[in-house]
C-alpha cells in the first residue's frame, strides 16, 4: 500500500479530522470535498507536516513521522498554498535539485520548463499562480518518484494547460508500481483521470467509490411530490426538497430508469455528490 | 546538506542590492577611516545577520512546508543554518581582513595586526552569538513575532545583568575587580575562553532549535 490512513485524528479548536483512506500501488485516487472539508489537512498528515493526535498514518509502508530522506526521494509533491522560495530563480534550483535527488533528470526538467514557458532567470515570486503550479509539477515529475501527492495541481491553469498536465500524469502512470493521490476542485479533471475517489466532509470520509461506478450507476432523480410518494426509496443516498418537488441522489440509476420511466434521471457526477452532500443527507 | 547550502548561497547571491550597499559603506570606511578594525566587525556582523534572513526567505509564502516535503531532514535543516551562518561569518571576516590590509598598504598607514586580528575574532564571536540567539527565536516565533521576542529577550538580558550586578555587590566583589582579573589573563586564554563559551552556546542553541523545528507544524 502506498498510502494508508487508519482513523487518523487531528484536533483543532474548530475542526476535527478523523480520516481513513488507502492508495494502492498502480492507482490514481482522488480526494474531493468542499473548501475547508479537510483535504489540505489530510495532505499535511500524509506528508508529515503536522503531528497526528490518534490513529495510524503510513506512507510507502513507514509511519509519516518517521519518513527518511530516501523515502521523500520517492515522492513528488504539489501543495496548494506553498512552493519553492519566491526569492530563488529556476536556474538556482537546478544545482539544488541535482544535489537533493539521486535520480534528478535535469534535461527533462529544463525541457519541461521550456514547454511550460517557465523562464529560468526570473524570480519565482514574480511568477503567476499557474506558473508556480507548473514549476512544482515539473519538479515532482523530474526525479523518478513512485508516488505523487498533488493538492490542487490544476489550480490556476487554463483548460489547455490542465489537459496537458493530465496527459503528462497519465504518461507518468504508464510505468508500473506508481501511484497518485490528487485533489482538485475541478471535478471533470478527476472524473476523467481517477480510478477511485474519497469524498471528505467536515473532516470525515463520507464516501469511497470507484469512478466508473460513480459515472455509470449514480444519478440524480428529479421528482414531483406525487412521484416521490410512490417511489421505492431503498436506493436513495440523499434527498433534498426543491420548489418543484424533490431532488434525490441514487447509486442505482438503472433501477429507477427501468421501473420509473416517467422520472427524470440526470447523470450523477462528483459535483452532484458534493452538492447533495452540502444540501441534503448522504 | 549540500543542496541546502547551495539554496542559501543562491538566496544570498540574489540580494545584490544588499551587497552593493554594504560594499559601498565598507569601501568608504576603508578609504576614510584610520581604524580598519571597525570595518571588519561591521561587515562581518551585517553579513551574518543577513544569512539569518534566509530563514525568512525559506518561509516566504509558506515555503517551509513545501521545503519539508523535499528530501530535507528537519535536523539537517537546522544544522545547515548554523553551519551556513558560521561559514559565512568566517569567510567574510577573512575577506575583510585582507581588504583592510590592502587598504592600509595602499594608504601607507602602519598596519596594526593585533587590533585587526582581535577585531576579526571578536566579530566572529559576536556574529555567532547573534546566530545562537536569533535562529531558535525565528524558528519558534516566525519573522514577525520574533521581533517582539527579541525585544523581550533584550529586556530580560538587562534584568539579568542588573540583578547579577546587584548580587555581585552584595557578595562583596565589584565589576571592576572582575574585569581586572580578566585583564590579567593572556589574550590566548581570553580568546580560547570566548570561543569555548561560544561553542557550548552554539551546541545548546542547535539542540533547542532542532527540538523547536521537530515540534513545529506547517
Amino acid at each position: 500500500m502506498m498510502i494508508s490512513l487508519e482513523h487518523v485524528q487531528k484536533n483543532y479548536q474548530n475542526f476535527n479530522l478523523d480520516c481513513s483512506l488507502e492508495v494502492p500501488e498502480g492507482c490514481i485516487t482522488g480526494l474531493i470535498g468542499r473548501n475547508g472539508a479537510g483535504k489540505s489537512t489530510t495532505f499535511k498528515v500524509i506528508l508529515g507536516l503536522i503531528h497526528i493526535d490518534g490513529g495510524r498514518a503510513e506512507i510507502l509502508g513507514r509511519p509519516t513521522d518517521q519518513l527518511t530522506k530516501e523515502d521523500r526521494e520517492q515522492m513528488g509533491v504539489v501543495l496548494a498554498d506553498a512552493g519553492f522560495s519566491g526569492y530563488l530563480m529556476i536556474k538556482d534550483l537546478l544545482p539544488m535539485l541535482r544535489n537533493m535527488y539521486h535520480s534528478f533528470d535535469e534535461t527533462g526538467f529544463v525541457k519541461r520548463c521550456e514547454k511550460f514557458h517557465l523562464p529560468l532567470d526570473k524570480k519565482i515570486k514574480d511568477f503567476s499562480t499557474g506558473m508556480k503550479r507548473k514549476l512544482q509539477i515539473n519538479a515532482a515529475l523530474s526525479h523518478d518518484a513512485k508516488l505523487l501527492i498533488l493538492d490542487e495541481p490544476t489550480a490556476g491553469l487554463d483548460v489547455v494547460a490542465r489537459e496537458g498536465l493530465l496527459d503528462m500524469l497519465r504518461e507518468y502512470m504508464e510505468q508500473e508500481g506508481r501511484s497518485i493521490l490528487i485533489s482538485s476542485h475541478i471535478s471533470t479533471d478527476l472524473e476523467s483521470f481517477c480510478d477511485d475517489f474519497y469524498l471528505i466532509d467536515e473532516g470525515r470520509i463520507v464516501l469511497h467509490e470507484e469512478t466508473d461506478v460513480l459515472l455509470s450507476n449514480y444519478g440524480i432523480l428529479k421528482l414531483t411530490p406525487e412521484q416521490y410518494e410512490k417511489l421505492d426509496k431503498s436506493y436513495l443516498l440523499a434527498e433534498k426538497k426543491e420548489e418543484y418537488g424533490y431532488r434525490c441522489l441514487t447509486g442505482e440509476k438503472q433501477f429507477y430508469l427501468e421501473n420509473y420511466p416517467d422520472v427524470v434521471v440526470e447523470k450523477g457526477g462528483i459535483d452532484e455528490l458534493i452538492t447533495m452532500r452540502e444540501r441534503g443527507e448522504l | 546538506m549540500k543542496a541546502l547550502l547551495i539554496k542559501d548561497w543562491k538566496l544570498l547571491a540574489g540580494q545584490k542590492q544588499f551587497f552593493g550597499i554594504v560594499s559601498i559603506i565598507a569601501l568608504g570606511f576603508l578609504i576614510t577611516n584610520y581604524n580598519p578594525a571597525f570595518v571588519i566587525s561591521y561587515v562581518t556582523i551585517m553579513f551574518t545577520i543577513f544569512t539569518i534572513s534566509t530563514l525568512q526567505y525559506d518561509d516566504y509564502e509558506n515555503g517551509m512546508s513545501y521545503l519539508l516535503t523535499l528530501p530535507v531532514d528537519r535536523k539537517e535543516y537546522v544544522i545547515e543554518k548554523y553551519l551556513f551562518g558560521i561559514m559565512s561569518s568566517v569567510i567574510i571576516s577573512v575577506i575583510m581582513l585582507a581588504a583592510s590590509w590592502a587598504a592600509v598598504q595602499m594608504r601607507g598607514l602602519e598596519a596594526d595586526w593585533e587590533s585587526m586580528l582581535a577585531a576579526m575574532i571578536s566579530a566572529i564571536v559576536i556574529a555567532i552569538g547573534i546566530l545562537v540567539f536569533t535562529v531558535p527565536i525565528q524558528l519558534k516565533f516566525g519573522a514577525e513575532k520574533s521581533r517582539i521576542a527579541w525585544m523581550a529577550g533584550i529586556m530580560l538580558a538587562f534584568v539579568i545583568a542588573f540583578v547579577g550586578v546587584r548580587l555581585l555587590k552584595m557578595s562583596g566583589d565589584s565589576l571592576g575587580e572582575i574585569f581586572g582579573k580578566l585583564e590579567e589573563l593572556s589574550p590566548g586564554t581570553l580568546i580560547g575562553g570566548a570561543l569555548g563559551g561560544v561553542l557550548v552556546l552554539t551546541v545548546v542553541s542547535i539542540l533547542i532549535s532542532i527540538k523547536i523545528l521537530e515540534k513545529k507544524e506547517f
